[in-house]
C-alpha cells in the first residue's frame, strides 16, 4: 500500500500538467465544500451549549383558526405549569430593551424578562452569585438581576465584586444576585448577546396586563424529564389545552407545538443551507467527473505499463488498488489545497454576511470533513480509471494497433459519458443561481409601500420608571419638534412599530355593536403614529387624509386610519370614510383616512391589514423617531445623536439607522445564497468548459489521421470543424437534457427560497441552456481550429 | 495534362534546411502509367504530395489539366484535390468507423451531389474493384488486399483527372500486391492516367514510363515500352 501511494506519487510527478489541473479542480471542489460545512455546521449540527441539549425544547403558541404565530399569556403558562408532568422544569420569558447604569457610563442592553425556570431550563448553574428562585418571581419580591458573562466582561470588567452591586434598569433599581457563565452568553437563537436578566414578575408590561389570559406576550422554553419525548410532551400538552378551553371559553384556538429547540431555531435557515449544500455538492461531483475523464485520458498512455505490470504476474486487484491509491492521494492533495480555498471563501462569505457567520471556523471537525471528502471523492473519481485499468487485456496492448483502437473508444466512451455528466450538473447548478438571481432582483423591486431612500429611524424608548406618560409625550413632542428644525431634514414622524424593524401588533378589529367570537376576529397590525407619518413615509393616502396635528390631543375625538385592505374587508363596496372600527382600546374610532397598504418584516410576504392611531392615547407610548432627509441622509446622523443627548443627557444615545439598508437586510439571506451560488455556479461552468475542452482536444489528438485523411481527400475546413463540433454539440446537447431532469428533481427544495417565479420556470431554462450551450461550443472550437489545420501530408507520411 | 517547371520544395526543421526538391521539370501526358523509382529519402513522396496538392511548392510553377496551381490557398487545394486527383496510399487509410461503401462514399460527400447519384458511382467503384459484396463491412474485417482495393474504388470514384498511389503495395504479400497491380493495369487500360511510387521493379513494368529520383533530381528518365 505504501509503495502504491509512493508510485502514485512519482506518477503525479510526471504529468505535471494532469496533476495541476486535476489539483485545480478538486482544490475548488473540496473547497468549496469545507467552507460551507463550516458556515452551515454549526448552525445545523452542533448541539447547544447546553447540559442534554435534546431536553430543551421550545413550546411555539400557533393561533389554530389563523395559523398565525402567537404567544403565551401569562395564565395560562401558569396554569400549564401547574398540570402538566412532562417537563422538569419550565419558563416563560420575554425580551425587550432597557438603558443600564453599568460600572462607567449608562448603557443600552438587551433585557430578558424570565419566570426563575429559565435558569432550570437551561441546565446551567450561576458562575458567580445565584441565579432567580421561585421567591423573586413573587409580586412584591426585591428586585434582583442576573448578568450575563458577555455583559459582566463588556460592561464590568469581569469584577468579581459585582454581586449585590446595586444598578438602574430604566431608572428602576436592581441588585445583581448572579453572573452566567460564558456559555451562556446568550439566549440561543437570539443571535445578539444579552446583558441581563431579570425576573418576570417586575416587567412592567406584565405587571400591567399580565393578568388578561387574552394578553399574548410571552415566550415558553421547557426541558423534558428523562425519557419523555417531543410526542408524549405534545399529547400531555393537548389534553391540558383541551381542558383550558371549558374553563375559559373565550382563549379558544390557541395551541403550542411542542419542537427541539435546536431545530426550531435552526428551521428558516434549512432552506437556504440544503440549497448551497446541494450547490457545492454540485460542484463537487463536476470536479470528479473533470478529474476521473483527465484520469481516463491519462490510463490511455499507462495502458502499456499496466500490461506489463499485469504480464509480470501483477494480480487484477493489484492493478486496481494502484490506481485508486493514486487517486486518493490526488484527492487529499486536493483537499489540502481545498482548504484554502476554504479559507478564502470564508473569509469573502463573512465581509458578505457579518456577524451572522462569525460561529464559522475551520475548527477539527471541518478539518476531518475535507479530509473525509477528499478520501471519498479520490476513491469516486478514481472508481472509472481504475475499472478500466481493470479490463487491460495483456495481449491486447502489446499487441495490434486495432484493439489498441477499440480500447481507446471504451476510453472515449467513458470519456463521454463523464463530460455529459459535468454538463448536466453545471446546467441544474446554473439554472437554480438564475432563478435565485430573478427571485431576487424581483424582490428587491418589490415596493414595500412607502419610500425607503433618504429615510433614517431611531427608536426612542423611555424608562417608565422615570418617565409618567404625560412626560413621555412632552418629550416625543420637543424631539419631532426639534428633529423637524434640523437643517437638511424634509420632514419627520413617529411611529410603534416600523414596518421593518420591530415585530408587528396584531389586533383584533370589529365594527362596534358586531363583535365577533373568539378564535374568528379579524386581525390586523395596528400603527400608533404621529400627524406627519404618511407624509414621511411617502404612504399614498388613498382617500380622505391622514391625521391633522390637532388629533395629536388626548381629549381629540377618537380617529383612525385605515390601509385599504381592511377597508375592502369591512366595506368591500362602499366607502369606509366616517365608518367606525373598534381596534385595542374598545372604544369606537371614526375612519378619516384610507391608505396605501405597506409590508412588514419581509419583503417576499404580503402586505397584511393594518390600522393607524394617533400615538398620543398609546398604552405604552414607545415610539420611534422618523426623519426624511433631503438628500442622503448620512449627515443627519451626528445631528439626531445630539439631539437625543440634549433630550435627555441620562439615556443612552442610540444609533439611527437608514432604512433602505433595514429593506435590503430583510432579503439579505438570500442575497447571500445567492452570491454564494452565483460563484459555485461560475466554478462549476468552468470545471465543465474545461473537461468539455479537455475531451474534444483529445478526440481530436486520437482523430489526427482521420482528419489528415479526409483533408487529403478534399474535405473543405468547415467540414472538419463540423465534424469535431458535433461531437461536443451531441454530448452537450445530452447532458442539458439531463440537466433539466436534474432541475426538476431539485426544483422542490429551491422552491421554497423563490420569489414571484416557480423553480420550474422555462424561460430560465432556456436561458441557462443557451448560455452552457455557447460557452460549450467554445470550448470545442479551440480544439476543433487545430483540427481544421490539420496538415493532409499526414496521410501520405503515415 | 501535368506539367511542371523548376519545381522546388524546401523544408526547414529545427534550423536544418531540407531541399527535398531541387528545380524539377516534369510533364505527364493524359492516359499514361507514370512509375516514379528512387531511394529512401529521394524526394518521391514530396513529389507525390505536391501533385496531388496535399502541399505547395516552394518554387516552380505546376499546371494541372491546364490551370496553375501552384499557388492555390489551401481551401482551393482541397477542392482541387477532391474533384481532380484520387490518393491510393500505402496504409490504405480507410476510417475504421466508416464502412465500405461510406468509405467510398467520402470524397463525394464534399461535393454538392445529390445522394442518389453517390450511391450509384460508389456502387459503380466497388464493383470495379470487385468489393460489391462487402460494402457494409468494416475495414478491420478486411484483409490488406482487400482494403487497398477499397482505397482504389475511393480513389476512382470522383472520376479524378489522375489517379496517385504511393507504393500501394508496399504494406501487402506479393499476391495481392500483383491483384492491385493488375487493377491499376485495368484502370489504365480504361483510359485513367496514374502517377505511381515504387520500389519494387517487377511493379514499375506495369507502368508505361519511369523516373527516378536522386537526391531530389531526376537523374534518368527511360521510356519503356508497357510489357503486355
Ligand atoms: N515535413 C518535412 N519536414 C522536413 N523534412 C522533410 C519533410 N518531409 C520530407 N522531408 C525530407 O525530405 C526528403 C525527401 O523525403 P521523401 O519525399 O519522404 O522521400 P522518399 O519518399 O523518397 O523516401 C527527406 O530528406 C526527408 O527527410
Ligand atoms: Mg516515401
Amino acid at each position: 500500500m505504501l509503495a502504491d501511494l509512493r508510485f502514485g506519487f512519482r506518477n503525479l510527478l510526471r504529468t505535471p500538467g494532469f496533476t495541476l489541473t486535476a489539483l485545480l479542480a478538486l482544490a475548488l471542489g473540496i473547497g468549496a465544500n469545507s467552507a460551507i460545512f463550516s458556515v452551515v455546521s454549526p448552525l445545523l449540527f452542533r448541539a447547544l451549549p447546553l447540559p442534554e441539549p435534546e431536553q430543551v425544547v421550545a413550546l411555539p403558541m400557533t393561533n389554530t383558526a389563523t395559523g398565525n404565530a402567537s404567544n403565551w399569556s401569562l395564565p395560562t403558562f401558569k396554569d400549564v405549569l401547574d398540570r402538566q408532568k412532562s417537563f422538569s422544569a419550565m419558563a416563560a420569558l420575554r425580551q425587550g430593551g432597557a438603558a443600564v447604569s453599568t460600572a462607567t457610563e449608562p448603557a443600552r442592553m438587551r433585557v430578558i424578562f424570565a419566570s426563575h425556570g429559565v435558569f432550570a431550563v437551561m441546565g446551567l448553574q450561576p458562575e458567580l452569585g445565584r441565579v432567580f428562585t421561585e421567591t423573586d418571581d413573587q409580586p412584591g419580591a426585591a428586585p434582583v438581576a442576573v448578568l450575563t458573562h458577555s455583559a459582566w466582561v463588556k460592561h464590568w470588567s469581569q469584577d468579581p465584586g459585582v454581586i449585590g452591586r446595586s444598578i438602574t434598569v430604566d431608572g428602576r433599581a436592581f441588585t445583581i444576585v448572579g453572573v452566567m457563565p460564558a456559555a451562556f452568553s446568550e439566549l440561543p437563537g437570539d443571535g445578539r448577546a444579552q446583558g441581563l436578566f431579570l425576573p418576570l414578575g417586575v416587567d412592567l408590561d406584565e405587571v400591567k396586563f399580565g393578568a388578561h389570559r387574552g394578553h399574548h406576550n410571552l415566550r415558553a422554553l421547557a426541558r423534558l424529564k428523562a425519557g419523555v419525548t417531543l410526542a408524549a410532551a405534545g399529547s400531555e400538552l393537548g389534553s391540558i389545552f383541551s381542558a383550558l378551553e371549558l374553563e375559559h371559553p373565550e382563549e379558544k384556538n390557541i395551541a403550542p407545538q411542542v419542537l427541539s429547540l435546536q431545530e426550531s431555531l435552526t428551521a428558516d435557515l434549512k432552506p437556504a443551507a440544503m440549497v448551497l449544500f446541494a450547490a457545492v455538492l454540485l460542484v463537487l461531483l463536476i470536479a470528479c467527473a473533470n478529474v476521473a475523464g483527465l484520469m481516463v485520458v491519462r490510463s490511455g498512455a499507462r495502458q502499456r505499463e499496466i500490461a506489463v505490470r499485469l504480464a509480470l504476474g501483477a494480480s487484477r486487484l493489484r492493478v486496481v488498488q494502484q490506481v485508486l491509491a493514486e487517486a486518493v492521494l490526488l484527492g487529499v492533495m486536493g483537499a489540502a489545497l481545498g482548504l484554502l480555498v476554504a479559507v478564502w471563501t470564508l473569509e469573502g462569505l463573512k465581509g458578505l454576511a457579518g456577524s451572522k457567520l462569525s460561529a464559522a471556523s475551520l475548527d477539527g471537525q471541518v478539518l476531518l470533513f475535507t479530509a473525509a471528502v477528499g478520501v471519498l471523492t479520490g476513491l469516486l473519481f478514481g472508481a472509472v480509471p481504475a475499472l478500466h485499468a481493470s479490463r487491460v487485456g495483456l495481449h491486447e496492448a502489446l499487441k495490434d494497433a486495432g484493439a489498441r483502437a477499440s480500447l481507446s473508444k471504451n476510453r472515449r466512451r467513458a470519456q463521454s459519458a463523464l463530460v455529459t455528466v459535468q454538463v448536466a450538473l453545471a446546467f441544474a447548478l446554473l439554472a437554480g443561481a438564475g432563478l435565485m438571481f430573478q427571485s431576487l432582483y424581483g424582490l428587491m423591486r418589490v415596493n414595500p409601500g412607502f419610500e425607503a431612500e433618504n429615510l433614517l429611524t431611531v427608536r426612542l424608548d423611555l424608562p417608565a420608571s422615570s418617565y409618567t406618560d404625560d412626560q413621555k409625550r412632552d418629550y416625543y413632542r420637543r424631539a419631532l419638534e426639534q428633529a423637524a428644525a434640523l437643517p437638511g431634514v424634509e420632514s419627520v414622524a413617529s411611529v410603534d412599530p416600523f414596518p421593518f424593524l420591530d415585530g408587528t401588533s396584531r389586533n383584533s378589529v370589529y365594527p362596534p355593536g358586531n363583535e365577533p367570537e373568539r378564535g374568528s376576529e379579524v386581525a390586523a397590525n395596528m400603527y400608533e403614529v404621529s400627524a406627519g407619518y404618511f407624509a414621511t413615509m411617502k404612504i399614498p393616502v388613498v382617500e380622505g387624509r391622514g391625521f391633522a396635528d390637532s388629533e395629536m390631543q388626548l381629549d381629540s375625538p377618537r380617529v383612525m386610519v385605515v390601509s385599504q385592505k381592511l377597508a375592502k374587508r369591512f366595506w368591500p363596496t362602499e366607502t369606509a370614510l366616517g365608518k367606525q372600527l373598534i381596534g385595542f382600546s374598545r372604544e369606537p374610532c371614526t375612519i378619516v383616512g384610507v391608505v396605501g397598504d405597506v409590508k412588514h418584516g419581509s419583503l417576499d410576504g404580503d402586505a397584511k391589514m393594518a390600522f393607524y392611531l394617533p400615538y398620543v392615547r398609546s398604552a405604552w407610548l414607545a415610539q420611534r423617531l422618523l426623519v426624511r432627509a433631503k438628500g442622503p441622509p448620512e449627515q443627519l446622523v451626528a445631528s439626531l445623536r445630539r439631539l437625543e443627548r440634549n433630550l435627555d443627557p441620562s439615556l443612552p444615545v442610540r444609533e439611527p439607522e437608514a432604512a433602505n439598508e433595514i429593506l435590503s437586510q430583510s432579503a439579505s439571506q438570500q442575497q447571500t445564497t445567492l452570491t454564494m451560488l452565483a460563484a459555485f455556479a461560475a466554478v462549476a461552468l468552468l470545471l465543465s468548459a474545461i473537461g468539455l475542452w479537455g475531451l474534444i482536444a483529445y478526440a481530436v489528438a486520437q482523430r489526427r489521421q482521420e482528419l489528415a485523411i479526409r483533408s487529403a481527400l478534399g474535405a473543405p475546413q468547415g467540414h472538419l470543424v463540423g465534424l469535431v463540433l458535433k461531437q461536443g454539440v451531441w454530448l452537450t446537447g445530452l447532458g442539458l437534457l439531463g440537466g433539466v431532469a436534474l432541475a426538476l428533481a431539485g426544483s422542490k427544495v429551491l422552491g421554497a427560497m423563490l420569489y414571484g417565479i416557480t423553480a420550474v420556470d422555462p424561460k430560465t431554462y432556456l436561458t441557462i441552456g443557451v448560455v452552457l450551450a455557447a460557452v460549450a461550443l467554445l470550448a470545442c472550437w479551440l480544439p476543433a481550429r487545430t483540427a481544421a489545420r490539420v496538415d493532409p501530408n499526414a496521410a501520405l507520411r503515415a | 495534362m501535368i506539367s511542371m517547371k523548376g519545381i522546388s520544395k524546401t523544408f526547414f526543421t529545427e534550423e536544418v534546411e531540407t531541399r527535398a526538391l531541387h528545380e524539377l521539370q516534369l510533364d505527364i501526358a493524359k492516359g499514361e502509367f507514370l512509375s516514379i523509382a528512387g531511394p529512401s529519402g529521394s524526394g518521391k513522396t514530396t513529389l507525390l504530395s505536391i501533385l496531388g496538392l496535399l502541399d505547395g511548392p516552394s518554387a516552380g510553377s505546376y499546371h494541372l489539366g491546364g490551370r496553375d496551381v501552384a499557388q492555390l490557398s489551401s481551401a482551393e487545394r482541397a477542392r482541387v484535390r477532391n474533384e481532380q486527383v484520387g490518393f491510393i496510399f500505402q496504409s490504405f487509410n480507410l476510417i475504421g468507423e466508416l464502412t465500405v461503401a461510406e468509405n467510398v462514399e467520402l470524397p463525394l460527400t464534399y461535393r454538392a451531389l445529390p445522394r442518389a447519384e453517390r450511391l450509384r458511382r460508389v456502387d459503380a467503384a466497388l464493383e470495379r474493384v470487385g468489393m460489391s459484396h462487402r460494402k457494409s463491412h468494416y475495414p478491420a474485417q478486411l484483409s490488406g488486399g482487400q482494403q487497398q482495393r477499397v482505397a482504389v474504388a475511393r480513389a476512382v470514384a470522383g472520376e479524378p483527372l489522375v489517379l496517385l498511389a504511393d507504393e500501394p503495395t508496399g504494406n501487402l504479400d506479393s499476391h495481392n500486391g500483383v491483384q492491385v497491380m493488375e487493377l491499376l493495369k485495368e484502370l489504365h487500360a480504361g483510359g485513367a492516367t496514374v502517377v505511381m511510387v515504387t520500389h519494387n521493379d517487377q511493379y514499375s513494368r506495369y507502368a508505361t514510363r519511369t523516373v527516378t529520383l536522386f537526391d531530389g533530381r531526376i537523374i534518368d528518365e527511360s521510356a519503356l515500352q508497357r510489357a503486355g
